[in-house]
């Protein structure tokens, strides 16, 4: 598979990329380009130019600082996985990160650019969500915070301008109270996921949950929010039976169609299933509880 | 911007200058512009590995990525292993898939090579879960990759066998020789398996005329090689420049 | 010549121990690499160096590249296509349409089955991907962009993708360019004895019945086929260097193709990236190669994508299945029924021997000593790729193994009874060989108790057991299974009485020369896509020479310099090509007896052959003893009188039987009751294929074989919507398993040699993919049959599975078994 012809950017800097997507006719952004390669190659699509960030430096970062974990467009996968600072603190990107792809994919492709690819089957979306994040977009009216929860419109298509360029992914830092989790369903590595779910549960101090974030993966037209669920566990104190209710709820806000990954009834009892496996995780994390087996295995 | 640009390639330590349009897979660069046919090419959607190479020591699929992208990288491919530092003439991993029977047709050796080269520089001492996982982005439909896991196994002993031999630091198992998960499992349950021989742990060691001496292999991995120092000295220096050393 | 060669005497020459391994005494120790030994690999230099030498390797001064054109609908008439647009491109140097091919009487092609295929669709589009046009270029991107700009109308058909659906009466017909089809049927094949059967039944205790489909998988090696043609006008000559497991076969069907003759056409196979059955059949892709090759008088490369791999060339299985057993109460088997309907897709391509349209399927008795049985099958077109390969299986009989030991499974849950014990019960003794099966098939040889009981006590049978009624009892969240195959293959073919493939009988060949420096050179007629067989048959004449195994090379591959042979697949190379290669030795050794006698001064018949040392010696003075590289000079140097010159035998070995390996493998699984996730607990493969020439290369063979039979299981399907159009066809939709959905396999062996082989070998490479999916569907099926399912559809994905346990009543939720322990004050921890 060979791609068609296309014209090649390589802005060096935030401004010179958003000067040239604010200037070249429908420009294509490439920055880890495993999803977008592909495409390019099947010519799915053809584009006539495309603005290549890899090289605008400032972009490679993946920090704490003001208050957020700061994932910056260049950051890879691979980066999260490997980052201290996740796994001491984001229990949700620590799981998420070795769980997309494989290896070596996970050494080109970005956070970012698989948020900006807006796949429904993607992972980081829901993430973002269930930490209730931003997407942080330069374009030449200056830069924007996008919640997450306004980000994804449809499968592929974003609320991102076409002059926009997403400079990074943001959540916030978690209180000491807080944990979070990912759980993802595959049929094999390197396949996308039958279903998945991020949450995120912060306590108060007398052990009921003050807020609850959860977001699911390839059970809707986007990454979607199981908001039933959440407000079902806010201010309550964790147990099963409450873990059993809000997976039925997000099961039931869930939106799942039936394809090769799975039949919809499948996909929607998997969000039950996961969304209580991934709260069981989060809670343990924020020190809350410990889940216990009844029998082995 | 469609017309061709020169870029540079550092491949295998050496660098090279090659006209390449934007679209130019690097893969194709590499097996069409330097004629370095030992990477493949098994899928067109990054799925399969055939085509991992080292870019700046990273393993990544060189068919999703363009050459341009890849201008002033440092590449490491199949056909640079025996030059490594840690070759000696040829890699342990390359030895380690001869002696475990990691192959089969071949086509997919070169990928897992290079997967198994990335996960030994991070961690030289890998349990097998994690040597599952760091070849997961590699399919093979040949070997169903337990003889592949041996093999990188096998080269992660041989690897601290020789830091150990060199007075470096011991690796955390102490270096020592063929581990039980690491060494040739007989084929056999039912007791015979140490009649076979051919093999050191089979019956006393290579036969005098044992044909796949190693030694036998150096000679002629030189003399297919014209310029490839077999002395590891040597070619240390070429090596630690590229930036994918140890 | 010399006189005939030794009788193969495989009892008296290749002895076993107790355990069933080579005696050491005989084939370990003298250390040449003969029969037996772990030889390391002989090829595996070049591979690991990056020195291999793959069709896509290959790069020919002025070579040009082909892209094809292919239909983006399933069913079409072509209306027109204008191809001007591509031809106007600056690098473009031709696009082809059938209209060009029919010029050069190139426009269709023959399958395997006699059926005729279009090269370039002619009239009308039979599924989705077929070849429409071709865009010669100079370099890859540009035929591409070529190819793009080829405009095609088609008026778009309905197609129809289901056999069933295919059969009914309104369907759309897939093929109305064939005068007497009025329908998609194609043909209804039948054997053993019906009447007898149904008195079977009609009599029995107990019968039992099962619906299952074995899907449409894809051979899938990760080298795609490719070609490179190159027609050289002055030598009137055609040289194709091609994926091919059968390069002489391949001439022959080229030359009848291209009318181009036969000693004008080189096909050469050079390292093959996996074969697998794939690379049997021809492809329009190689014969556009070659017409464009011919056309302009430059070299072509045409290279598959993965894509265009598995949405066209050769797919396998696709037979849907009903089993029938009939048997006592106590568990004797007295009766099985089968009935097929087969996908076969749009043409009739299947890679079978003529006289056996549905392969070898009527091994569906299997391991077990069957008073009767009967089988049919009806075969049907469909709007989808064309195919029905041998998947690493010989001809069928992979899906006939299935049937048999699912139903075996069916069985003895109807009668409650152990699925070990039953098959014990059930299997052909191993006195009773040779044998012949309800269906006509003349086993060779087999013991099947000891490998299952081999395989049980490896497996820790009875513990495994007991672990499963106690997850049952207490209402565990992973439920165990344990499945179990016991398969009998049949492979090797084969008998030129018997077995054909379009008209050329199923021999292979050897010749061997040593040369005048005491080194030898082995030419086989079959080819290697990675199973080792410049190792294995250059043990195999170290094994009868006394020479060393480093001192023989094996070539092969190249029509021009080998022997005719028709080629790997079907398991068939040891048990055919490896005769051919012991038995041209034999005759080598032969003759050198005449040249010891002359070189030790004795008379011919007090010359003795001493196996354990390789030598020739004089009876009665052990001393006076030659090798074989030592009288190789002798040869070419002093031969003597009554004897023609040099050291040189050719066999072509038709073999008197099929070979029949076999195996107990056991499979344990834990089945996650809310997810429907499979794993494997322990994978044991206790495997027969006779006298063993590599013990290491059989155990690789075996693992990659398995690990074929997971994918099968779990994960491979190729998919097709309503419209035709592939939903499973690259490696984003069609998923091979990775090294973290394999488990470690345990392997064992038993050695039962076959009694009419000369080296008393089976050949193995295809067991593995032939027994392993039923072990593992019955063990998945068994975590779950103490609730009543009797079956399980693959590829068994978590849903499949989950559905499976949420309609008995065996789906958990994870609250089920969990509690919280909120601590002693509830109170989160800091962190």
């Amino acid at each position: 598979m060979k791609s068609a012809p296309f014209e090649h950017h390589e802005p060096t800097t935030v401004d010179e990329a958003v000067s040239l997507l604010e200037s070249l006719d429908d420009p294509t952004i490439l920055a880890g380009g495993q999803s977008l390669v592909p495409m390019l190659r099947f010519r799915l699509a053809n584009p006539d130019v495309v603005v290549d960030i890899n090289g605008i430096d400032s972009l490679d970062y993946l920090r704490e600082e003001d208050g957020h974990l700061r994932v910056g467009a260049l950051a890879r996968h691979a980066d999260v996985a490997e980052s201290d600072v996740i796994d001491e603190k984001y229990g949700s990107f620590a799981d998420a990160a070795p769980l997309v792809a494989d290896p070596q994919i996970r050494n080109r492709g970005t956070v970012v650019g698989s948020v900006a690819q807006a796949d429904p089957k993607g992972d980081w979306g829901s993430v973002l969500l269930a930490h209730e994040g931003e997407v942080v977009a330069r374009g030449p009216d200056g830069e924007r915070a996008i919640p997450a929860e306004e980000f994804f419109l449809l499968p592929y298509d974003t609320t991102l301008g076409e002059d926009e360029l997403i400079t990074e992914v943001r959540v916030p830092t978690p209180s000491p109270n807080e944990g979070s989790a990912y759980h993802k369903l595959k049929r094999k590595t390197g396949d996308y996921a039958m279903a998945g779910v991020g949450v995120r549960l912060t306590f108060n101090d007398d052990g009921t949950i003050e807020s609850a974030g959860i977001g699911m993966t390839a059970v809707d037209i986007t990454n979607a929010r199981a908001t039933d669920a959440e407000e079902h566990l806010e201010g309550e104190r964790p147990s099963p039976d409450l873990f059993a209710a809000a997976g039925e709820l997000a099961a039931e806000q869930s939106n799942p169609e039936s394809d090769e990954h799975g039949g919809a009834d499948y996909k929607a009892r998997m969000v039950d299933v996961l969304t209580q496996r991934a709260l069981g995780d989060a809670a343990e994390r924020a020190g809350t509880v410990t889940v216990k087996r009844r029998v082995t295995q | 911007m469609t017309d061709e640009r020169e870029i540079t390639l550092t491949v295998n330590g050496t660098e090279h200058t090659v006209e390449v349009e934007p679209r130019r897979l690097l893969v194709h660069a590499i097996r069409e512009d330097l004629d370095l046919t030992g990477t493949h090419i098994g899928c067109d959607t990054g799925n399969c590995g055939a085509c991992t190479v080292l870019k700046d020591g990273e393993p990544i699929k060189s068919c999703l990525m363009f050459a341009a992208q890849a201008d002033g990288a440092e590449i490491l491919t199949v056909e640079g292993m025996e030059d490594l530092p840690e070759a000696d003439g040829i890699h342990p991993l390359q030895e380690g898939f001869r002696e475990e029977h990691g192959l089969q047709c071949g086509y997919c050796t070169p990928g897992m090579l290079m997967s198994g080269k990335a996960l030994l520089d991070e961690d030289p001492d890998p349990d097998e879960e994690t040597i599952r996982d760091a070849i997961s982005g590699n399919l093979c439909r040949c070997t169903g990759y337990q003889n592949i896991v041996r093999s990188i196994e096998y080269a992660a002993d041989e690897l601290a066998d020789r830091a150990a031999a060199d007075g470096g630091a011991v690796t955390a198992d102490g270096g020592a020789s063929a581990s039980p998960e690491g060494g040739h499992e007989p084929p056999a349950v039912g007791g015979d398996a140490d009649t076979f021989c051919g093999r050191e742990d089979c019956c006393g060691g290579p036969s005098e005329a044992d044909p796949f001496d190693r030694e036998a292999l150096l000679d002629d991995a030189e003399g297919g090689n014209g310029d490839a120092a077999v002395d590891s000295t040597d070619t240390a220096v070429d090596a630690d420049d590229r930036g994918d050393s140890v | 010549m010399s006189s005939e060669p030794d009788t193969p005497d495989a009892e008296t020459e290749y002895q076993h121990d107790e355990d069933g391994g080579p005696d050491p005494e005989k084939h370990c120790g003298h250390g040449r690499g003969g029969m037996g030994e772990e030889v390391t690999r002989k090829e595996d230099k070049r591979f690991i160096t990056g020195r291999g030498n793959y069709v896509d390797d290959i790069k020919k001064p002025g070579m040009l590249h082909c892209e094809i054109v292919r239909s983006p609908h399933a069913h079409a008439r072509i209306e027109n296509i204008d191809g001007s647009r591509a031809e106007a491109m600056d690098d473009v140097v031709a696009v082809l349409t059938a209209d060009d091919l029919l010029e050069h009487d190139l426009a269709t092609m023959p399958t395997l089955m006699d059926d005729t295929q279009d090269v370039l669709v002619n009239e009308k589009v039979k599924f989705q991907s077929q070849e429409v046009a071709a865009v010669i270029a100079t370099d890859r991107y540009t035929a591409k962009d070529g190819a793009q700009k080829v405009e095609v109308e088609y008026d778009v058909l309905d197609p129809v993708v289901d056999a069933a659906e295919a059969l009914e009466e309104d369907a759309p017909l897939v093929r109305d360019e064939l005068d007497d089809q009025e329908d998609n049927h194609i043909f209804d094949w039948d054997t053993g004895d019906k009447e007898a059967t149904e008195a079977v039944f009609d009599e029995a205790d107990v019968t039992v019945e099962e619906d299952m489909l074995y899907q449409r998988l894809h051979p899938a090696p990760i080298e795609t086929c490719g070609a490179v043609a190159d027609w050289d006008p002055g030598m009137d000559k055609m040289t194709v260097h091609m994926t091919s497991q059968a390069p002489h076969a391949h001439r022959t069907l080229f030359s009848q193709v291209s009318g181009i003759p036969e000693h004008k056409v080189r096909i050469v196979s050079p390292d093959v990236g996996g074969g697998f059955g794939n690379k049997v059949p021809i492809y329009p892709g190689y014969v556009v190669a070659a017409a464009a090759s011919y056309v302009l008088e430059q070299p072509v490369k045409w290279i598959e994508e993965r894509s265009e791999n598995i949405q066209t060339t050769g797919f396998a299985r696709d037979y849907d299945m009903t089993g029938e057993l009939a048997a006592t109460e106590d568990g004797m088997i007295e009766g099985v029924k089968v009935d097929v309907l087969a996908n076969h897709g749009a043409y009739n391509a299947a890679a079978q021997p003529s006289k056996f349209p549905a392969g070898f399927f009527n091994i569906f008795t299997g391991s077990y000593d069957i008073e009767a049985a009967y089988g049919s099958l009806t075969a049907a077109f469909t709007n989808t790729a064309p195919g029905g390969v041998a998947y690493r299986c010989s001809f069928r009989v992979t899906e006939a193994v299935y049937l048999i030991e699912r139903m075996v499974k069916v069985l003895a849950d109807e009668l409650e009874m152990d699925p070990a014990e039953i098959r014990r019960k059930n299997f052909i003794p191993s006195d009773a060989f040779p044998y012949e099966s309800a269906t006509g098939w003349n086993y060779d040889s087999g013991d099947y108790e000891k490998a299952l009981d081999k395989a049980l006590e490896m497996a820790d049978y009875e513990h495994y057991r007991e672990e499963q009624q106690r997850r049952i009892a207490e209402d565990a969240d992973k439920l165990i299974g344990i499945g179990i195959s016991s398969f009998t293959e049949v492979v090797g073919a084969g008998p030129g009485k018997q077995c054909d493939i379009a008209g050329i009988e199923m021999f292979d060949s050897a010749d061997l020369r040593v040369n005048p420096t005491g080194n030898a050179v082995l030419r086989v007629g079959v080819q290697t896509q990675g199973q080792g067989h410049e190792t294995t048959f250059a043990q195999i004449v170290a094994e009868e020479l006394g020479m060393d195994v480093d001192n023989i090379s094996v070539e092969h591959g190249d029509t021009d310099t080998e022997p005719y042979g028709l080629g790997t697949y079907g398991s068939r190379s040891t048990p055919v090509a490896g005769a051919a290669a012991a038995v041209a030795a034999r005759k080598v050794r032969d003759k050198a007896k005449s040249i010891a006698a002359n070189e030790l001064e004795a008379a011919e018949e007090d010359i003795e052959w001493d196996r354990e040392s390789g030598e020739f010696h004089v009876a009665g003075a052990p001393d006076r003893s030659i090798t074989i590289t030592e009288i190789a000079a002798g040869a070419y140097m002093n031969h003597p009188g009554d004897e023609e010159p040099g050291l040189e035998a050719v066999n072509y070995y038709d073999p008197p039987e099929m070979t029949y390996p076999f195996g107990s493998y056991i499979v344990i699984v834990e089945v996650d009751r809310e997810t429907g996730e499979v794993e494997f607990e322990k994978f044991v493969a206790v495997d027969d294929c006779g006298n063993r020439i590599n013990p290491m290369i059989i155990e690789g063979q075996i693992h990659g074989g398995l690990a074929q039979g997971i994918g099968t299981a779990m994960l491979e399907k190729v998919t097709y919507d309503d419209n035709g159009n592939v939903t499973g066809g690259d490696f984003m939709n069609y998923l091979l398993p990775t090294a973290n959905e394999i488990p470690n396999f345990e392997t064992g062996h038993t050695v039962t040699p076959s009694p009419h082989h000369p080296i008393g070998a089976k050949g193995v490479g295809e067991s593995p993919t032939v027994g392993s999916p039923p072990a593992i569907v019955n063990a998945v099926v068994d975590a779950m049959s103490h609730a009543g399912v009797s079956h399980v559809e693959m590829p068994m994905t978590p849903d499949v599975v989950w559905e499976t346990l949420d309609d008995v009543g065996l789906s958990h939720q994870p609250a089920h078994n969990v509690e919280f322990d909120l601590g002693d004050d509830a109170e989160p921890a800091d962190d």
